[in-house]
């Protein structure tokens, strides 16, 4: 399976009145690993898993999932999602909607229903399945409809914001369930906690303005070795840039936009302690400087790089 | 295959959840307080007296002298419950399917079918199960109606003639119920909510009812714009020729045809 393209897009695009929420994505997708898909609010995400889906059509350019445009019949039961706003019947126990759900990807009446529950119990709502949906929590009917994605043995679950809205602990097991199953199918993340995106993706698309801007393995993306990222006490004054750029090895200084108390310094890892000597002169500079500092990490976090590249132009 | 497959599950599960949902509850508490009343009054001897001669002459003056004639020719009972149900299909048939396509696009639930199944099962389904209700209600009332004008039939009337009227006039009814159904998935489909759906559909049919009654039409431009609506047929289903009822029911498919169509064209261009 690996290596076979699971989506592949051309010039695609979609328009809502005059806004382009997509714009000439040209996009490959293999399966393998699962893949995020990143970007700040209005990026486009949801508009592309969207039309993917068949939930909306392209205004432009072409889309094919798994080999076939996304409304296909043969995609049906093959392709999953967790739709970011969609919303179960009101005054219907969660097990026959789900059940229903099974049925209509080809499981007998008494298979469905069994379907239901061992998806019920993987998100460890087991004891819901005779509610209606409007007697739970928001994070339930999140867990319930991350449910439904995994029913039957969908090639592609497309993702929508998995963990918005979950407590960290069942937000820790909704990402083991993801680890678990990522051997089996495809996964396609969006989501807005790139820390998730980082633990749980090898590669990342990142969209801005319904453009893409990368996509690429996050192991490619998030350097480890070459950069300095300092969260510090008030903003630093731009004299630092100089006085960082002076130091030997530091190719590039970037500063947070106001208010952000960011830094993050770039330089040539040349190997045999030389990163440690660098850092060490880094930190001299900042402290010379009065820079106070909370924290430093070696290296920079896909927040980071997304921050980075999904920062609007100044001036 | 599959998608008859497909259709069949839909339409269990609509059942299935009108008998939970609040515009189901609806409809079958309305239907069946209306009914209960009606029923008692029909029981009580209601039909029989509106075919004495001094009511005959009120019949025609509300509705028409077929009428009036009919009451003396077919059982009393069954005819007063033609008239009736004729008079508040429209009603009931925008009550039971005002949903159909509206909840699925308004709550965005079709976005946990459309992985699984077509758009066009989709609406056929909701289609489907919409009329489907509508028919066991219709069958149901129209029991109910034939067998209280057994009970109380005049001497010398045969039974198998009231019967054989009864599954007329219910068939009849079912079919008038059709073309409002259909209706209704253009307008469910076109509103995506329930009580906006409802809103324009009742509302949309009283205001043209009242238009059409206000209008100084005569002669064929009358003839054609009462048409605009399946009520256009109702006259023709109160006439007691069954060549008349047949090419009614025709009326009623052809008007079926039509709307289902541009519900078709407007819930498959929706973005869901």
């Amino acid at each position: 399976m690996a290596g076979e393209p699971i989506v592949r897009t051309e010039r695609l695009g979609r328009d809502f009145g005059r806004t382009r929420a997509l714009d000439g994505i040209d996009l490959t997708l293999a399966a393998g690993a699962p893949i995020g898909l990143v970007g700040p609010n209005g990026a486009g995400k949801t508009t592309f898993f969207s039309v993917l889906c068949g939930f909306l059509r392209p205004t432009r350019g072409s889309v094919e999932v798994l080999g076939r445009p996304p409304l296909h019949r043969d995609l049906h039961g093959r392709v999953a999602i967790l739709p970011q706003d969609a919303a179960f019947l009101k005054g219907v126990p969660v097990l026959s909607q789900l059940a229903m759900l099974a049925e209509l990807q080809g499981f007998s009446a008494a298979a469905a229903r069994a379907e239901a529950a061992r998806v019920l119990q993987m998100v460890l709502l087991a004891d819901a399945a005779k509610k209606a949906p409007e007697t739970l929590s928001h994070g339930m009917l999140k867990r319930i409809a991350i449910a439904q994605a995994f029913l039957g043995a969908p090639e592609l679950v497309l993702l929508d914001e998995p963990t918005a809205g979950l407590d960290p602990a069942t937000a820790s097991e909704m990402k083991n369930l993801i680890r678990s199953l990522d051997k089996e199918r495809t996964f396609i993340v969006s989501s807005h906690n790139l820390q998730d995106i980082e633990e749980l993706c090898g590669s990342v698309v990142i969209l801005d303005r319904g453009k893409i801007v990368e996509h690429r393995k996050v192991s490619e993306l998030v350097s480890r070795t070459s950069c300095l990222t300092f969260r510090l006490e008030a903003d630093a004054p731009d004299a630092i840039v100089a006085k960082l750029t002076a130091v030997p090895l530091v190719t590039r200084v970037e500063l947070g936009r106001p208010g952000e108390r960011r830094l993050a310094v770039h330089f040539r890892d040349e190997g045999e302690g030389a990163g440690n000597s660098t850092q060490i002169a880094v930190l001299q500079a900042l402290t010379a400087a009065g820079v106070g500092m909370i924290e430093m990490t070696r290296g920079q976090s896909l927040q980071d790089k997304v921050i980075e590249m999904t920062r609007p132009a100044q001036g | 295959m599959r998608a008859r497959r497909h259709i069949g599950v839909l339409i269990r599960h609509d059942l299935r959840y009108t008998l939970s949902s609040a515009r189901g509850l609806l409809f079958l508490v309305f239907f069946l307080l209306f009914w209960t009343v009606i029923f008692a009054k029909l029981a009580g001897g209601l039909g029989e007296r509106l075919a004495t001669p001094q009511a005959g002459f009120l019949v025609s003056l509300l509705f028409d002298s077929s009428v009036a004639q009919l009451l003396q020719e077919r059982p009393p009972t069954l005819v007063a419950y033609l008239v009736i149900t004729a008079t508040l299909t429209p009603l009931f048939a925008m009550l039971a399917s005002c949903d159909q396509t509206a909840t699925d696009l308004g709550t965005r639930h079709i976005r946990f079918l459309i992985p699984r199944v077509g758009r066009a099962e989709i609406f056929v389904a909701r289609l489907l199960g919409a009329a489907a209700l509508m028919t066991i209600a219709q069958l149901l009332a129209g029991t109910t109606a034939t067998i209280i004008a057994v009970v109380t039939r005049g001497e010398g009337v045969e039974i198998g003639t009231i019967i054989g009227y009864g599954a007329q006039v219910t068939g009849l009814l079912v079919v008038y119920s059709l073309p409002i159904v259909a209706l209704m998935s253009l307008i469910s489909a076109a509103m995506a909510s329930i009580g906006l759906a409802l809103l324009v559909g009742i509302g949309g049919y009283a205001i043209l009812a009242v238009a059409l009654s206000w209008m100084p039409l005569e002669g064929t431009v009358a003839k054609v714009v009462s048409f605009l609506t399946p009520s256009g047929l109702k006259p023709y289903l109160l006439q007691p020729e069954l060549g008349t009822a047949l090419a009614t029911c025709g009326g009623a498919l052809a008007y079926v045809a039509l709307y289902s169509f541009l519900g078709w064209q407007v819930f498959r261009t929706r973005d869901a």
